[in-house]
């Protein structure tokens, strides 16, 4: 070993051997002895690390694990820089993906050789000696560039650090005591760019190399500008940089640099195990970094979600955030922004106590009423004022209530999946306490003009309309995150029909206070058309699934308790236990489910689907799928013009494409798998077993829809 | 440095445990110098130090020899070069079990 070369030695000089003594007392211990000081427990000292062992021990350096020594001084060829260029947006993207720092960023070697390759201290090496090889490449260019790669993660780091998004969740935020360059302000770094870009123009090496170095550079300096830049302040600024950014991707595109070899070089500049020299003793499994095309398309994403961010600010209605929320929530997991978008756009929509950086708090609740409604503010808070002794003090608590519920409803659309879930379940009884409060506020006294007392009706229940649109958000995020077994898919089906059953009988009641108009009418009428479509599709596909059902009622019932806890809250002062919303509970659904089965009807015998009565046969859920298809296609074929949020509605448009699709291949699908059984009808006479079987070729993939199934091929 | 003579048997249990809430510094067979506080071991001398840090001197181009923090670890006997107690320690608790340390 070298360690007796080293001058100093961790602890000094003042220690002494004591080896033998710890052999002596571990051979005068008995077997199965443990010694611990007082204090210190059993369950303590099994969480330690074991050193040796590569699982636990972040130090480990195994034989395959070993690496070449790296000198960042090492002079390097003009296409090793523009790979290691490359492999610096590769580094950052996977950061931005959720990996740690550890395991992305500062595999980049130079990040931790900063002081070394800085130029200033190598004032008696050429930093252009003429040589394929200078220098300068490394010195000026490369530090130029790992130094704004920092520095854009610097500026990430504090955006994310925010609290909107959950470091350990969404993001990692372990910085391991290397420096980020927090103290270096961006400017003097888009200097040092635009020095780099200078020098390059001096240099004699392949023109199109050097372009592909100085397209790099400008690419990350408009990454930079973007980063750094100050949104409430400076809003106009952010276009223009997002063009800047897309122009400087496209250019970086035309050239890609060769893979270096096995042993040049600049392979060395990336150590995947730098975890081991860092101060972090959580072992980092080594991340493999994404192919150069995964790169540049996350950096898209990310310039995709500046440009929503743009979009966002420059709408003025809170349906524009509500419907972008709502659609990019639905996204696969894979395409969901990236952290640093998500947190940007929860504070941009609330920050230094405005909205968009223009609106004043009470925005929220002036646009909540007129979108919602179609009625001003002004006029609801005169009806709820009415025959009040303390309206003020009223009026300004339903405002603060409303706007304090839609603000961290928008903000949650950003939250990851599980944590919206988690979210829209506890925000549940928040619903519930402002509906209660309107209600007392608007029962209190007759109003004699019919009109004022039809809006006085309809204002409790606007609220109640977005309680329900929760719970459905809640029962879909189920099978969007996967978590449904097979017997409880149906039930959850069923419940989205019970939800909708009342969304619907609601909208009925609100509708005739709503100016028709307005917007607000407009998609209410949307919103019941699509929601009738809804109803049917679940029906259908509770019908469907209906087969899955296998374990006994006991089982299933201790099992929904868990899954539906949020359903329920105790009453006062009885203390029982009562729903949140008035829809029955699974022993509903049991005897429903009895009575279809029994007597072949549908699981909805007290419902408006109840028409269709025989549920074995298949042919019912096709023909409802496609009847449901076609309310669909009429809302793609509506006059966005007329709502709130044109250009969101348009995407939300195409959301309803994707779920038209999903039908159709859902019914297609269905109707081949009937006339197959048909051919066999004679063998197996059991319209019973068709049914099951189809439910059970039912596959639920989130990619291709968050909440509908596909049909698996038949292998049989 | 100075090495213990060889104690009678219950003498040697008793100096070590003398050691508790003491640093020791630990050199293992992989170039890494562990220094934390000991906390407890067993039959098999796998020893535990609480708030340890590793310093590396080998490989060469691996070497951090300004350590790194890495908390609690358990290193088993195998891997020990040497087990180090800070001078004097043995000598003053004179073997009773006191355990002064930097924490009493």
């Amino acid at each position: 070993m070298d360690i007796d070369n080293w001058k100093e030695i961790p602890g000094g000089d003042a220690f002494e051997d004591v080896t033998d003594l710890f052999d002596q007392a571990a051979s005068d211990m008995a077997q199965g002895d443990v010694i611990l000081s007082d204090g210190f427990t059993l369950m303590e000292a099994m969480g330690a690390f074991e050193i040796g062992e590569p699982r636990m021990d972040s130090g480990v350096i195994l034989d395959t694990n070993r690496r070449l020594p790296f000198d960042p001084l090492t002079p390097l060829l003009p296409e090793e820089v523009c790979w290691i260029l490359d492999r610096s947006f590769a580094c950052e993207m996977e950061w931005h993906s959720g990996s740690t720092l550890s395991q992305t960023v500062y595999t980049l070697l130079y990040v931790h050789h900063m002081t070394t390759i800085d130029p200033d201290f190598l004032l008696q090496v050429p930093l252009n000696d003429g040589s394929e090889r200078p220098i300068g490449l490394v010195t000026i260019v490369l530090r130029a560039a790992v130094m704004a790669m920092l520095k854009c993660c610097d500026l990430s780091w504090r955006e994310l650090s925010k609290g909107r998004v959950f470091d350990t969740e969404d993001w990692q935020g372990e910085k391991c005591d290397v420096s980020l360059l927090e103290g270096v302000p961006a400017e003097y770094i888009i200097q040092k760019l635009d020095a780099a870009c200078s020098w390059l123009h001096s240099l004699n090496i392949r023109s199109d190399q050097r372009d592909a170095i100085i397209d790099r550079l400008l690419l990350r300096k408009s990454l930079l500008e973007l980063f750094r830049l100050d949104l409430q302040h400076a809003r106009d600024r952010l276009r223009p940089s997002l063009v800047i950014a897309r122009h400087g991707l496209h250019k970086v595109l035309q050239y890609a640099p060769p893979q270096p070899l096995e042993d040049s070089l600049a392979i060395r500049a990336v150590d995947p195990y730098i975890t081991r020299r860092l101060p972090n003793f959580l072992p980092m499994r080594v991340v493999t970094l994404p192919s150069q095309d995964n790169v540049w398309k996350c950096l898209e994403q990310l310039l995709d979600g500046w440009s929503e961010v743009d979009s966002l600010l420059q709408s003025s209605t809170l349906s524009a955030w509500e419907l972008t929320g709502s659609i990019r929530n639905w996204s696969p997991p894979h395409s969901l922004p990236p952290p640093y978008i998500r947190s940007l756009i929860q504070t941009c929509f609330f920050d230094h106590n405005l909205i968009a950086y223009q609106f004043p708090a009470t925005w929220i609740s002036e646009r909540f009423w007129l979108e919602s409604l179609g009625i001003s503010w002004e006029k609801v808070s005169n009806i709820l004022r009415a025959g009040l002794v303390d309206a003020q003090s009223s009026v300004h608590e339903v405002e603060r209530s409303v706007g304090k519920l839609v603000l961290q409803d928008v903000r949650s659309y950003w939250f990851n999946p599980p944590r919206r879930r988690r979210y829209l379940m506890n925000s549940l009884l928040d619903h519930l306490i402002v509906f209660d409060l309107l209600q007392q506020l608007t029962r209190r006294c007759p109003f004699e003009d019919p009109e004022q007392q039809a809006i006085a009706n309809a204002i409790p229940y606007v609220l109640l309309l977005r309680q329900l649109r929760t719970v459905l958000d809640i029962i879909f995020s189920g099978f969007h995150q996967d978590l449904y077994a097979h017997d409880e898919r149906p039930i959850a089906y069923w419940h989205v029909v019970q939800v909708i059953e009342i969304y619907v009988d609601i909208v009925e009641e609100v509708k005739p206070v709503i100016p028709k108009d307005s917007p607000a009418y407009a998609e209410l009428e949307f919103a019941q058309t699509y929601h009738d479509a809804l109803e049917k599709i679940c029906g259908a596909l509770c019908s469907l699934t209906m087969s899955d059902i296998r374990q006994p009622k006991d089982r299933i019932s201790v099992n929904y308790r868990k899954r539906y806890k949020w359903l329920y809250t105790k009453s006062f002062p009885s203390n029982e236990e009562v729903t949140i919303i008035p829809i029955p509970g699974i022993d509903h659904f049991f005897s429903d489910s009895e009575q279809c089965i029994s007597a072949s009807r549908l699981p909805f015998h007290s419902l408006r689907i109840v028409n269709i009565s025989d549920i074995q046969d298949p042919l019912f859920v096709i023909q409802e799928l496609t009847n449901a298809k076609n309310m669909l296609l009429q809302l793609t074929r509506v006059d966005v013009e007329r709502f709130w949020a044109p250009k969101q509605t348009r995407d939300q448009i195409e959301f309803i494409q994707v779920t038209v699709q999903s039908c159709e291949a859902l019914a297609t699908a269905l109707q081949s798998s009937v006339d197959a059984s048909a051919e066999t009808h004679a063998v197996s006479n059991s319209d019973d077993q068709d049914r099951k079987h189809l439910g059970r070729k039912l596959r639920w993939v989130p990619v291709t829809h968050p909440w509908l199934p596909g049909l698996a091929q038949d292998t049989t | 440095m100075s090495t213990t003579s060889s104690p009678s048997p219950s003498y040697a249990i008793s100096q070590m445990k003398s050691l508790f809430r003491q640093f020791l510094r630990i050199t293992t067979t992989d170039g890494r110098i562990f220094l934390g506080t000991f906390t407890g071991t067993d039959k098999h001398l796998n020893i535990i130090l609480a708030n340890a840090e590793e310093f590396r001197f080998a490989p060469r181009e691996e070497a951090n020899p300004n350590g790194r923090y890495v908390g609690l670890v358990m290193i088993p006997r195998r891997l020990m070069v040497k087990i180090e107690a800070p001078e004097g320690v043995l000598e003053s608790t004179d073997g009773d079990n006191s355990e002064d340390g930097m924490y009493t």
